[in-house]
């Protein structure tokens, strides 16, 4: 009995509450980009963490371990915009839409947005198409590499290097627009 | 090295450029000052994102956006278009089951012979004539409360956000209410409905200082009008003096007074006695141009019976199938038609051209003053010859193709974005349908109206000269779509551009003259076409390539 009482207590519990406390912000802040709703990212950052409990023996710890929580949340939201019937085409980038680098006449953000609050752009990001939005969250917020945007979203290399570069340029026009009278 | 593209820039500021790549980028920034400025520029641009995004506490509502959607409009969309189809057909249907005759009853939709033509605007008309003047009223009744709402609603976005695109529109259209509206005022009058007669008349002593629309069953202009008369009866009687142009639609049109304009007269007897001072547009069963008549410039008539007993001041056109000309011409006369003949009265000042299918059918009286040359044209009668057993139908089929095929090459050159018509699915089908069917349709309502009211006649014109290209146009974009889809070909390069274009729009030309089915299918193409144009147009003009929006929106 004494024997029993003694022995430790499953280290579980508790260290998943801390680990809990430490990446909640981080999570529910990305589902909320990725789903652009607070209420569905209260109930994606708690399936994300109920996952993270439930594989938490896979996770290898030679790397940071808020990168893998990160990866988890962004498979799941990514799934849960793919089952939302209409999304099916979601990622899929019509071939015949050819790139047209040079027509990209708008300098970089960096005019634009020098004298941006951080409220404004992310208001532009969120107005964005969930497919260009999902690239960038990935890429901006989680500081993921076009591969691992790839591998999460199920699309090729270079659709992301693509999806990417589109999202910033309507992210330039979507600012342009409203500071339309403010630009020199 | 050449000055990279934006895109491998944005790569590299991505830090996902291969290695190899990014050496070669490196060297070149040592001697481009203007490429390193537009990567640190590029770099500057994610770190301003990634701190943006990574740098709140906590997500709030606030970024939540809600995405436009317009189902009802897109399904509206889809269903107009099945509707249309399906009236069609079920047309077809019943005339077949009634006449047994099935090619023949199709030959109205084909737009481009010439009986086909006939019919439909014939049809067109009548019907115009009987429900016209409720359609117009209302439309007119509607259409500028519409605008003015719309030019107040402008008017205060631009005192809530001073943009310079609203700015410029407001300002545009507020000038083109000043310039426009006194001088082009327009004054209605309707007759009304509990009087028997529904008679409109506007008094010998009456002077109307602007342009007058009368909706009634018969009209009666006796007075004076400073300004356009347009006129939607079954009897329209002019007597007094219009100083600006006339436009008639009704059964009987007879026109005493004087003119100064032109005028249009779209009736089943047009009659005119007065003085016109400038042309004479007509369309109708019976023209007659009485002997006290006289008109200032020329005379344009399509017309089954023509008279022409007044005076002509310079050229006499006319389409119709008997002609009598007792009056004088200025100058030439150019008749086509069954049967004409000059009286011993007439005179013509210049040459005669007649074309006709036999030359007795020319009956000239030997007093007949015509001082240029008599010219007979015959028309060579090729009955019961198919069109397709003749050269030269496929010589003007093979000009249609290159025609088209340069048109194509021209439009995609100057407008790549077109490439990408919203045809897919069958969303996107559906509602390329329906928009290009209202596109099809509503666009003449609007130019007449806008042709009428407040807005203008320039506006009206460029309209209608838009819808006319975008109607031409409409085949080449889903012919170079058709072409695309059977070459299997994704590149948008010139070489594949050029070849599925040429494939798709020769499909399109033979499937456009495959008997019987050949109309229906090129008014199904040109209205898929149409609206394909349209979204992809809109899509361009917005700016934004999100195939995805617009096939959720349909969804």
């Amino acid at each position: 009995m004494n024997a029993t009482a003694e022995l430790p207590m499953p280290t579980i519990e508790p260290d998943f509450s801390e680990i809990y406390q430490e990446h909640h912000r981080r999570v529910f802040n990305l589902c909320a980009y990725l789903l652009n709703s607070g209420d569905a990212a209260e109930d994606a950052a708690q399936e994300v963490f109920i996952r993270v409990q439930r594989k938490i023996d896979t996770y290898n710890s030679e790397f940071p371990l808020s990168n893998w929580i990160l990866k988890i949340a962004s498979n799941y939201c990514v799934d849960l915009l793919r089952k939302r019937g209409k999304e099916k085409r979601l990622f899929v980038v019509d071939t015949s839409e050819s790139l047209d680098p040079t027509s990209d006449k708008p300098g970089p953000l960096r005019n634009i947005l020098t004298s941006e609050k951080g409220k404004r752009i992310r208001q532009a990001v969120a107005s964005l198409n969930e497919k260009f939005r999902t690239p960038l969250i990935l890429a901006f917020y989680n500081d993921f590499t076009y591969d691992e945007i790839a591998e999460t979203m199920g699309i090729p290399r270079n659709t992301v290097a693509t999806l990417l570069f589109r999202g910033k340029q309507q992210l330039r026009e979507k600012l342009k627009k409203e500071n339309y009278h403010d630009l020199p | 090295m050449i000055c990279p593209d934006d895109f491998t820039l944005s790569q590299y500021a991505d830090g996902e450029l291969p290695e190899d790549e990014t050496g070669k980028l490196v060297a070149h920034f040592e001697v481009c000052a203007g490429c390193r400025e537009r990567a640190l520029a590029f770099e500057a641009e994610n770190r301003l994102l990634a701190e943006s995004l990574q740098g709140i506490e906590l997500w709030t509502p606030e970024l939540q956006t809600t995405r436009r959607k317009i189902p009802g409009t897109a399904w509206g969309c889809s269903l107009a278009f099945p509707l249309f189809a399906i009236a069609v057909l079920m047309r077809s249907g019943i005339d077949f089951i009634l006449d047994k005759k099935p090619p023949l009853v199709l030959d109205w939709l084909h737009p481009f012979s010439l009986s086909g033509f006939l019919n439909l605007m014939a049809t067109g008309f009548f019907y115009f004539l009987e429900k016209g003047r409720d359609i117009m009223t209302a439309l007119i009744n509607e259409v500028s409360t519409a605008v003015i709402c719309l030019l107040i609603l402008g008017l205060l976005i631009t005192m809530i956000r001073r943009t310079r695109i609203t700015a410029a529109t407001v300002s545009l259209t507020a000038m083109m209410l000043v310039t426009v509206v006194p001088g082009r005022a327009v004054e209605i009058r309707k007759a009304v409905t509990e009087d028997e007669n529904r008679h409109v008349s506007v008094a010998a002593d009456e002077i109307i200082d602007d342009s007058l629309v009368v909706f009634a069953d018969s009209v009666d202009v006796r007075g004076t009008i400073t300004g356009d008369l347009v006129t939607f009866a079954r009897r329209i009687t002019v007597s007094g003096a219009v100083h600006g142009n006339i436009i008639t639609f009704g059964q009987n049109v007879d026109i005493r007074g004087n003119v100064d304009g032109d005028i249009f007269g779209f009736a089943q007897s047009i009659r005119t006695n007065g003085d016109v001072g400038k042309n004479l547009w007509a369309f109708a069963q019976d023209v007659t141009i009485e002997p006290d008549a006289r008109l200032g410039q020329n005379a344009t008539v399509f017309a089954a019976n023509i008279n022409l007993e007044g005076n002509v001041g310079r050229d006499v056109t006319a389409f119709g199938a008997i002609h009598d000309i007792s009056g004088s011409v200025g100058r030439h006369a150019n008749i086509y038609g069954q049967q004409i003949s000059v009286q011993s009265t007439s005179t013509i000042g210049g040459d005669l051209n007649a074309r006709v299918d036999l030359e007795k059918r020319v009956q000239i009286h030997p007093d007949a003053t015509i001082q240029g040359a008599t010219n007979v044209e015959l028309v060579k009668k090729e009955e019961g010859t198919s069109k397709y057993l003749k050269l030269g139908f496929y010589f003007r089929q093979l000009l249609r193709i290159v025609g088209a095929f340069l048109m194509g090459l021209l439009l995609f050159w100057l407008l790549p974005g077109l490439k990408r018509a919203p045809l897919s699915n069958i969303q996107g089908l559906l509602a390329s349908g329906g928009i290009g069917f209202l596109a099809a349709v509503a666009t003449p309502i609007a130019v007449i109206i806008m042709a009428i009211t407040v807005i203008g006649l320039p506006v009206a014109l460029a309209t209608l000269i838009f819808w006319l290209l975008a109607l031409y146009l409409s085949k080449i974009v889903i012919g170079r779509y058709i072409g695309g889809i059977l070459t299997g070909n994704g590149k948008d390069t010139f070489g594949s551009t050029a070849l599925s274009l040429f494939i798709g729009i020769t499909i399109i030309v033979v499937a456009i003259n495959l008997p019987y089915i050949g109309g229906i299918l090129n008014i199904l193409l040109i209205l898929i076409g149409l609206g394909a144009l349209l979204i992809t147009a809109y899509r361009m003009f917005k700016g934004r390539n999100e195939p995805a929006q617009i096939q959720e929106s349909v969804s």
